[in-house]
Protein backbone atom coordinates (compact mmCIF):
# COMPACT_ATOMS: atom_id res chain seq x y z
CA UNK A 1 0.00 0.00 0.00
CA UNK A 2 1.37 3.45 -1.23
CA UNK A 3 1.58 5.96 1.05
CA UNK A 4 -0.97 8.06 -1.12
CA UNK A 5 -3.27 5.96 -0.26
CA UNK A 6 -2.95 5.74 3.30
CA UNK A 7 -2.91 9.36 4.08
CA UNK A 8 -6.25 9.56 2.29
CA UNK A 9 -7.89 6.90 4.55
CA UNK A 10 -6.54 8.79 7.32
CA UNK A 11 -7.48 11.78 6.37
CA UNK A 12 -10.98 10.36 5.60
CA UNK A 13 -11.53 9.11 9.02
CA UNK A 14 -9.77 11.95 10.66
CA UNK A 15 -12.56 14.47 12.20
CA UNK A 16 -10.68 16.96 13.31
CA UNK A 17 -7.58 19.10 10.69
CA UNK A 18 -4.58 16.81 10.87
CA UNK A 19 -1.25 18.11 10.75
CA UNK A 20 1.40 17.44 8.95
CA UNK A 21 3.84 15.94 11.86
CA UNK A 22 1.02 13.97 13.17
CA UNK A 23 0.67 12.30 9.96
CA UNK A 24 3.97 11.54 9.02
CA UNK A 25 4.43 10.27 12.74
CA UNK A 26 1.78 7.73 12.47
CA UNK A 27 2.72 6.44 9.40
CA UNK A 28 6.43 6.83 9.89
CA UNK A 29 6.97 8.58 7.08
CA UNK A 30 9.37 11.67 6.13
CA UNK A 31 7.42 14.68 6.31
CA UNK A 32 9.19 15.64 2.46
CA UNK A 33 7.42 13.00 1.86
CA UNK A 34 4.03 12.92 2.88
CA UNK A 35 3.76 16.35 2.28
CA UNK A 36 4.57 15.63 -1.61
CA UNK A 37 1.58 12.67 -1.36
CA UNK A 38 -0.80 15.52 0.01
CA UNK A 39 -0.27 17.83 -2.97
CA UNK A 40 -1.11 14.69 -4.82
CA UNK A 41 -3.79 14.20 -3.01
CA UNK A 42 -4.84 17.80 -3.21
CA UNK A 43 -4.75 17.80 -7.19
CA UNK A 44 -6.64 14.59 -7.39
CA UNK A 45 -9.45 15.97 -5.34
CA UNK A 46 -9.68 19.65 -5.89
CA UNK A 47 -8.77 19.72 -9.65
CA UNK A 48 -10.97 16.66 -10.79
CA UNK A 49 -14.77 17.81 -9.97
CA UNK A 50 -14.76 15.25 -7.50
CA UNK A 51 -17.17 15.25 -4.35
CA UNK A 52 -14.41 15.68 -1.64
CA UNK A 53 -11.95 18.05 -1.59
CA UNK A 54 -8.37 18.51 0.92
CA UNK A 55 -8.62 22.27 2.38
CA UNK A 56 -5.27 23.12 4.18
CA UNK A 57 -4.48 26.07 6.41
CA UNK A 58 -0.67 26.32 7.31
CA UNK A 59 0.57 22.60 7.58
CA UNK A 60 -2.67 21.19 8.79
CA UNK A 61 -4.80 19.32 6.35
CA UNK A 62 -8.63 18.12 6.15
CA UNK A 63 -11.40 16.61 4.30
CA UNK A 64 -15.02 18.30 3.43
CA UNK A 65 -17.68 18.11 1.04
CA UNK A 66 -17.18 20.04 -2.48
CA UNK A 67 -18.36 23.27 -2.05
CA UNK A 68 -20.71 22.73 -5.38
CA UNK A 69 -22.40 20.13 -3.64
CA UNK A 70 -23.32 23.04 -0.50
CA UNK A 71 -26.66 23.07 -1.04
CA UNK A 72 -27.56 18.77 -1.23
CA UNK A 73 -25.73 18.50 2.16
CA UNK A 74 -27.09 21.31 3.59
CA UNK A 75 -30.75 20.05 2.98
CA UNK A 76 -29.44 16.71 3.97
CA UNK A 77 -27.89 17.72 7.32
CA UNK A 78 -30.74 20.16 7.72
CA UNK A 79 -28.77 22.57 8.18
CA UNK A 80 -29.90 25.93 8.54
CA UNK A 81 -26.65 28.53 8.87
CA UNK A 82 -27.08 31.30 6.48
CA UNK A 83 -23.02 32.68 7.34
CA UNK A 84 -25.33 35.69 7.90
CA UNK A 85 -22.01 38.10 9.85
CA UNK A 86 -22.22 41.81 10.49
CA UNK A 87 -20.35 44.55 8.59
CA UNK A 88 -17.82 45.20 11.31
CA UNK A 89 -17.57 41.62 11.79
CA UNK A 90 -17.03 40.77 8.08
CA UNK A 91 -14.41 43.87 7.47
CA UNK A 92 -12.42 42.25 10.47
CA UNK A 93 -12.74 38.72 8.93
CA UNK A 94 -11.85 39.68 5.44
CA UNK A 95 -8.27 41.56 6.66
CA UNK A 96 -7.65 38.68 9.04
CA UNK A 97 -7.96 36.35 5.85
CA UNK A 98 -5.96 38.51 3.42
CA UNK A 99 -3.72 39.29 5.91
CA UNK A 100 -3.51 36.36 8.70
CA UNK A 101 -1.62 35.65 10.71
CA UNK A 102 -2.11 39.48 12.23
CA UNK A 103 -1.78 41.31 15.17
CA UNK A 104 -4.81 42.92 17.06
CA UNK A 105 -2.78 46.08 16.79
CA UNK A 106 -2.57 45.78 12.86
CA UNK A 107 -6.23 45.17 12.65
CA UNK A 108 -6.85 48.43 14.96
CA UNK A 109 -4.49 50.59 12.46
CA UNK A 110 -6.82 49.17 9.38
CA UNK A 111 -9.74 49.52 10.73
CA UNK A 112 -9.34 52.25 12.62
CA UNK A 113 -10.89 51.52 15.44
CA UNK A 114 -10.92 48.39 18.37
CA UNK A 115 -11.52 45.31 17.20
CA UNK A 116 -11.19 43.31 20.77
CA UNK A 117 -14.98 42.55 20.94
CA UNK A 118 -15.48 41.47 16.85
CA UNK A 119 -12.57 39.47 17.35
CA UNK A 120 -13.76 37.39 20.71
CA UNK A 121 -17.30 36.91 18.58
CA UNK A 122 -15.12 35.74 15.82
CA UNK A 123 -13.25 33.39 17.52
CA UNK A 124 -16.88 32.06 19.53
CA UNK A 125 -18.02 31.82 16.15
CA UNK A 126 -15.20 29.42 15.31
CA UNK A 127 -14.19 31.65 12.61
CA UNK A 128 -10.84 32.38 13.61
CA UNK A 129 -8.36 31.76 16.08
CA UNK A 130 -5.44 33.31 17.55
CA UNK A 131 -1.80 31.97 19.09
CA UNK A 132 0.66 33.78 21.04
CA UNK A 133 4.22 34.07 19.77
CA UNK A 134 5.84 33.99 22.90
CA UNK A 135 8.74 35.40 21.12
CA UNK A 136 7.10 39.08 20.11
CA UNK A 137 5.01 38.89 23.27
CA UNK A 138 1.60 38.81 21.02
CA UNK A 139 -1.21 37.14 19.58
CA UNK A 140 -1.74 36.70 16.24
CA UNK A 141 -5.28 36.01 14.49
CA UNK A 142 -6.12 33.57 11.61
CA UNK A 143 -8.66 32.36 10.17
CA UNK A 144 -9.92 28.56 10.64
CA UNK A 145 -11.21 25.63 8.72
CA UNK A 146 -14.26 26.81 9.44
CA UNK A 147 -14.52 29.76 7.82
CA UNK A 148 -13.05 27.76 4.59
CA UNK A 149 -15.91 25.71 4.78
CA UNK A 150 -18.34 28.83 4.53
CA UNK A 151 -16.46 30.64 1.94
CA UNK A 152 -16.22 27.01 -0.01
CA UNK A 153 -12.62 27.69 -0.45
CA UNK A 154 -9.63 24.94 -0.53
CA UNK A 155 -6.85 27.28 1.25
CA UNK A 156 -7.12 30.68 1.77
CA UNK A 157 -5.26 32.26 -0.98
CA UNK A 158 -8.07 31.14 -3.42
CA UNK A 159 -9.22 34.11 -2.45
CA UNK A 160 -9.96 36.85 -5.24
CA UNK A 161 -6.67 38.96 -5.56
CA UNK A 162 -5.10 37.37 -2.39
CA UNK A 163 -1.15 37.68 -3.52
CA UNK A 164 -1.86 41.81 -4.41
CA UNK A 165 -3.88 42.54 -1.20
CA UNK A 166 -1.87 40.01 0.99
CA UNK A 167 1.54 41.43 -0.28
CA UNK A 168 0.57 45.09 -0.94
CA UNK A 169 3.15 47.88 -0.54
CA UNK A 170 1.64 50.64 1.26
CA UNK A 171 -0.47 47.96 3.79
CA UNK A 172 3.54 47.10 4.56
CA UNK A 173 4.43 50.65 4.96
CA UNK A 174 1.44 51.32 6.90
CA UNK A 175 2.23 48.75 9.09
CA UNK A 176 5.35 48.07 10.67
CA UNK A 177 7.76 48.43 7.85
CA UNK A 178 10.65 46.86 9.83
CA UNK A 179 9.08 43.63 10.66
CA UNK A 180 8.89 40.64 9.16
CA UNK A 181 5.99 38.28 8.71
CA UNK A 182 5.17 35.98 11.68
CA UNK A 183 6.73 32.36 11.80
CA UNK A 184 4.01 29.71 11.04
CA UNK A 185 2.82 28.74 14.52
CA UNK A 186 4.20 25.93 16.11
CA UNK A 187 2.56 22.89 15.73
CA UNK A 188 0.29 22.58 19.55
CA UNK A 189 -0.62 18.82 18.47
CA UNK A 190 1.68 17.22 21.11
CA UNK A 191 2.14 19.40 23.99
CA UNK A 192 5.29 18.74 25.91
CA UNK A 193 3.95 16.20 28.89
CA UNK A 194 3.98 17.02 32.29
CA UNK A 195 6.52 14.87 34.44
CA UNK A 196 5.15 12.58 36.20
CA UNK A 197 4.15 13.15 40.05
CA UNK A 198 7.61 12.38 41.36
CA UNK A 199 6.76 10.76 45.03
CA UNK A 200 7.80 13.28 48.19
CA UNK A 201 11.00 14.26 49.21
CA UNK B 1 -22.32 73.96 4.36
CA UNK B 2 -24.33 71.98 2.92
CA UNK B 3 -25.26 68.75 4.56
CA UNK B 4 -24.64 65.06 3.60
CA UNK B 5 -27.26 62.42 4.64
CA UNK B 6 -24.94 59.70 6.22
CA UNK B 7 -27.10 56.85 7.73
CA UNK B 8 -24.85 54.45 8.94
CA UNK B 9 -21.36 54.16 9.80
CA UNK B 10 -18.99 51.30 11.47
CA UNK B 11 -16.18 53.22 12.59
CA UNK B 12 -14.31 56.57 11.88
CA UNK B 13 -12.76 55.26 8.62
CA UNK B 14 -16.05 54.21 7.68
CA UNK B 15 -17.57 57.65 8.07
CA UNK B 16 -14.52 59.40 6.49
CA UNK B 17 -14.81 57.34 3.54
CA UNK B 18 -18.14 57.62 3.02
CA UNK B 19 -18.08 61.13 3.28
CA UNK B 20 -15.79 61.53 0.82
CA UNK B 21 -17.13 58.97 -2.04
CA UNK B 22 -20.24 61.00 -0.95
CA UNK B 23 -18.23 63.93 -2.89
CA UNK B 24 -16.98 61.45 -5.56
CA UNK B 25 -13.13 62.27 -4.75
CA UNK B 26 -10.52 60.33 -4.18
CA UNK B 27 -8.49 60.12 -1.18
CA UNK B 28 -5.95 62.69 -1.19
CA UNK B 29 -4.79 65.06 1.32
CA UNK B 30 -6.85 67.69 -0.16
CA UNK B 31 -9.96 65.72 -0.22
CA UNK B 32 -9.45 64.99 3.29
CA UNK B 33 -9.08 68.49 4.55
CA UNK B 34 -12.17 69.12 2.22
CA UNK B 35 -14.62 66.77 4.62
CA UNK B 36 -13.06 67.51 8.06
CA UNK B 37 -15.72 70.01 8.89
CA UNK B 38 -18.59 67.71 8.30
CA UNK B 39 -17.02 65.08 9.92
CA UNK B 40 -16.45 66.99 13.13
CA UNK B 41 -20.57 68.15 12.72
CA UNK B 42 -21.36 64.34 12.13
CA UNK B 43 -19.61 63.54 15.27
CA UNK B 44 -20.85 66.37 16.79
CA UNK B 45 -24.45 65.11 15.73
CA UNK B 46 -24.31 61.79 17.20
CA UNK B 47 -24.38 61.78 20.50
CA UNK B 48 -24.76 57.76 20.49
CA UNK B 49 -21.42 56.97 19.45
CA UNK B 50 -20.06 54.04 21.57
CA UNK B 51 -17.90 55.78 24.59
CA UNK B 52 -15.14 52.96 23.91
CA UNK B 53 -14.78 54.14 20.20
CA UNK B 54 -15.12 57.95 20.57
CA UNK B 55 -11.64 58.27 21.05
CA UNK B 56 -10.83 56.39 17.97
CA UNK B 57 -12.99 58.99 16.38
CA UNK B 58 -11.56 61.68 17.71
CA UNK B 59 -8.25 60.50 17.06
CA UNK B 60 -8.96 61.07 13.35
CA UNK B 61 -10.74 64.22 13.87
CA UNK B 62 -7.49 65.29 15.18
CA UNK B 63 -5.55 64.27 12.39
CA UNK B 64 -8.28 65.74 10.10
CA UNK B 65 -7.81 69.10 11.66
CA UNK B 66 -4.41 69.11 11.68
CA UNK B 67 -4.25 67.91 7.52
CA UNK B 68 -6.52 71.16 7.08
CA UNK B 69 -4.35 73.63 8.98
CA UNK B 70 -1.48 72.42 7.02
CA UNK B 71 -3.65 73.22 4.27
CA UNK B 72 -4.22 76.96 5.14
CA UNK B 73 -1.38 77.60 6.56
CA UNK B 74 1.19 75.71 4.36
CA UNK B 75 4.47 77.70 5.31
CA UNK B 76 3.96 76.30 9.33
CA UNK B 77 5.09 72.96 8.44
CA UNK B 78 6.06 71.51 11.77
CA UNK B 79 8.21 67.97 12.06
CA UNK B 80 5.03 65.91 11.54
CA UNK B 81 5.22 65.87 7.95
CA UNK B 82 4.06 62.25 8.28
CA UNK B 83 0.66 62.31 9.59
CA UNK B 84 -1.32 63.83 6.72
CA UNK B 85 -0.12 61.05 4.26
CA UNK B 86 -0.27 58.12 7.35
CA UNK B 87 -4.28 58.85 7.89
CA UNK B 88 -4.52 59.01 3.74
CA UNK B 89 -3.17 55.79 3.45
CA UNK B 90 -5.02 54.16 6.30
CA UNK B 91 -8.36 55.14 4.94
CA UNK B 92 -6.78 53.84 1.14
CA UNK B 93 -6.23 50.68 3.25
CA UNK B 94 -9.06 50.82 5.11
CA UNK B 95 -10.66 51.36 1.21
CA UNK B 96 -9.19 48.18 0.23
CA UNK B 97 -10.04 45.48 2.44
CA UNK B 98 -14.18 46.98 2.91
CA UNK B 99 -14.28 46.56 -1.12
CA UNK B 100 -13.32 42.84 -0.60
CA UNK B 101 -15.36 42.50 2.84
CA UNK B 102 -18.47 42.75 0.10
CA UNK B 103 -16.77 40.13 -2.13
CA UNK B 104 -16.88 37.79 0.73
CA UNK B 105 -19.80 38.44 1.30
CA UNK B 106 -21.24 37.78 -1.61
CA UNK B 107 -19.47 34.26 -1.73
CA UNK B 108 -21.02 33.57 1.87
CA UNK B 109 -24.00 34.30 0.27
CA UNK B 110 -23.94 31.93 -2.08
CA UNK B 111 -23.27 29.74 0.65
CA UNK B 112 -21.42 27.21 -1.25
CA UNK B 113 -20.85 26.00 2.36
CA UNK B 114 -18.29 23.02 2.70
CA UNK B 115 -18.80 19.81 5.42
CA UNK B 116 -16.43 18.22 7.39
CA UNK B 117 -17.54 14.85 8.72
CA UNK B 118 -18.62 15.43 12.47
CA UNK B 119 -19.40 12.28 15.14
CA UNK B 120 -22.33 13.84 15.35
CA UNK B 121 -24.05 12.70 12.01
CA UNK B 122 -22.53 9.72 11.67
CA UNK B 123 -21.77 7.79 14.47
CA UNK B 124 -24.07 6.35 16.22
CA UNK B 125 -22.84 5.13 19.56
CA UNK B 126 -23.06 1.71 20.22
CA UNK B 127 -22.14 -0.60 23.66
CA UNK B 128 -19.48 -3.19 22.47
CA UNK B 129 -17.90 -4.92 25.93
CA UNK B 130 -14.55 -6.48 25.14
CA UNK B 131 -14.32 -9.97 25.34
CA UNK B 132 -12.80 -10.83 28.64
CA UNK B 133 -15.53 -9.29 30.89
CA UNK B 134 -17.94 -11.27 32.72
CA UNK B 135 -20.44 -10.47 35.20
CA UNK B 136 -18.23 -11.18 37.80
CA UNK B 137 -15.79 -8.59 37.08
CA UNK B 138 -18.40 -5.54 36.54
CA UNK B 139 -19.77 -6.41 40.58
CA UNK B 140 -15.59 -6.53 41.36
CA UNK B 141 -15.26 -3.08 39.44
CA UNK B 142 -18.22 -1.86 41.34
CA UNK B 143 -17.45 -2.44 44.57
CA UNK B 144 -14.22 -0.67 43.86
CA UNK B 145 -16.09 2.77 42.64
CA UNK B 146 -18.41 2.46 45.88
CA UNK B 147 -15.10 1.83 48.27
CA UNK B 148 -13.22 5.05 45.94
CA UNK B 149 -16.85 7.19 46.73
CA UNK B 150 -16.96 5.95 50.63
CA UNK B 151 -14.29 9.11 51.73
CA UNK B 152 -16.31 11.52 49.62
CA UNK B 153 -19.48 10.61 51.00
CA UNK B 154 -18.21 10.52 55.07
CA UNK B 155 -16.91 14.26 54.47
CA UNK B 156 -20.38 15.73 54.70
CA UNK B 157 -21.33 13.73 57.48
CA UNK B 158 -18.56 15.23 59.53
CA UNK B 159 -19.43 18.47 58.82
CA UNK B 160 -23.07 18.32 59.56
CA UNK B 161 -22.25 16.52 62.74
CA UNK B 162 -21.12 19.64 63.76
CA UNK B 163 -23.50 22.40 62.78
CA UNK B 164 -25.88 20.07 64.50
CA UNK B 165 -24.27 20.20 67.42
CA UNK B 166 -23.76 24.50 68.02
CA UNK B 167 -27.66 23.97 67.51
CA UNK B 168 -28.05 21.48 70.25
CA UNK B 169 -25.37 23.53 72.74
CA UNK B 170 -27.94 26.45 72.25
CA UNK B 171 -30.70 24.75 73.91
CA UNK B 172 -29.04 22.70 76.28
CA UNK B 173 -27.61 26.19 77.26
CA UNK B 174 -31.47 27.71 77.22
CA UNK B 175 -32.17 24.55 79.54
CA UNK B 176 -29.79 24.81 81.95
CA UNK B 177 -30.48 28.77 82.27
CA UNK B 178 -34.22 27.68 82.45
CA UNK B 179 -33.85 25.64 85.27
CA UNK B 180 -31.55 27.93 87.37
CA UNK B 181 -30.83 31.87 87.34
CA UNK B 182 -27.46 32.11 86.47
CA UNK B 183 -24.63 29.32 86.24
CA UNK B 184 -21.10 29.09 85.56
CA UNK B 185 -19.32 28.31 82.56
CA UNK B 186 -17.58 26.06 84.31
CA UNK B 187 -20.32 23.91 84.48
CA UNK B 188 -21.51 24.43 81.43
CA UNK B 189 -18.23 22.82 80.37
CA UNK B 190 -17.59 20.17 82.42
CA UNK B 191 -19.02 17.40 80.83
CA UNK B 192 -17.39 18.48 77.61
CA UNK B 193 -15.50 15.35 75.80
CA UNK B 194 -13.39 17.32 73.62
CA UNK B 195 -11.80 20.88 72.90
CA UNK B 196 -14.22 21.02 69.91
CA UNK B 197 -17.36 20.62 71.84
CA UNK B 198 -15.58 23.39 74.59
CA UNK B 199 -14.93 25.65 71.63
CA UNK B 200 -18.69 25.04 70.19
CA UNK B 201 -19.89 25.35 74.01
CA UNK B 202 -18.35 29.01 73.74
CA UNK B 203 -19.87 29.59 70.01
CA UNK B 204 -23.20 28.88 71.27
CA UNK B 205 -22.75 31.25 74.50
CA UNK B 206 -21.44 34.14 71.88
CA UNK B 207 -24.60 33.44 69.51
CA UNK B 208 -27.09 33.08 72.78
CA UNK B 209 -25.50 36.45 73.63
CA UNK B 210 -25.97 38.01 70.29
CA UNK B 211 -29.83 36.99 70.65
CA UNK B 212 -30.10 38.61 73.80
CA UNK B 213 -31.22 35.90 75.55
CA UNK B 214 -28.35 35.40 77.94
CA UNK B 215 -26.45 37.71 79.83
CA UNK B 216 -22.14 37.56 80.58
CA UNK B 217 -20.50 38.86 83.36
CA UNK B 218 -16.53 38.24 83.89
CA UNK B 219 -14.85 40.22 86.84
CA UNK B 220 -11.45 39.70 85.73
CA UNK B 221 -9.42 38.29 82.96
CA UNK B 222 -9.79 34.61 83.25
CA UNK B 223 -11.92 34.44 86.11
CA UNK B 224 -14.97 32.64 86.10
CA UNK B 225 -17.67 33.66 83.53
CA UNK B 226 -21.22 33.97 84.96
CA UNK B 227 -24.35 33.60 82.86
CA UNK B 228 -27.52 34.42 83.15
CA UNK B 229 -30.96 34.43 81.91
CA UNK B 230 -32.10 37.88 80.62
CA UNK B 231 -35.95 38.55 81.69
CA UNK B 232 -37.61 38.83 78.76
CA UNK B 233 -40.64 41.53 79.61
CA UNK B 234 -43.68 40.05 79.51
CA UNK B 235 -46.49 41.58 78.59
Amino acid sequence: MNLKTKIESLLFVALKPLPLAKIAELLAAEKKEVEAALEEIKKDLNENQRGIILMQIDRKFQLSTAPESGKIIRDYLKDEQTGELTRPALETLTIIAYRGPVTKADLDVIRGVNCALILRNLMIKGLIESYADKEKMTHYYQVTFDFLKYLGLSVVNELPDYYKLNQDENLQKLLHPDLNPPAVPAETENPPEKPENSPNP
Amino acid sequence: MYRIKIEQFEGPLDLLLQLIEEQKMDITQVALSKVTEQYIAILDENKDIPPEELADFLLVAAKLLLIKSKALLPYLSPEEEDLGSELESQLKMYQLFYEVSKVIHKMILKKRFCYFRETSHLVTPIFVPPENIGTQDLCRFFNLILKNIEPIIEIPREALHRTISIREKINQIKDFILKSEAMNFKNLIAQAKSKTEIIVTFLALLELVKQRDIAVVQENIFSEITIKKINQATP
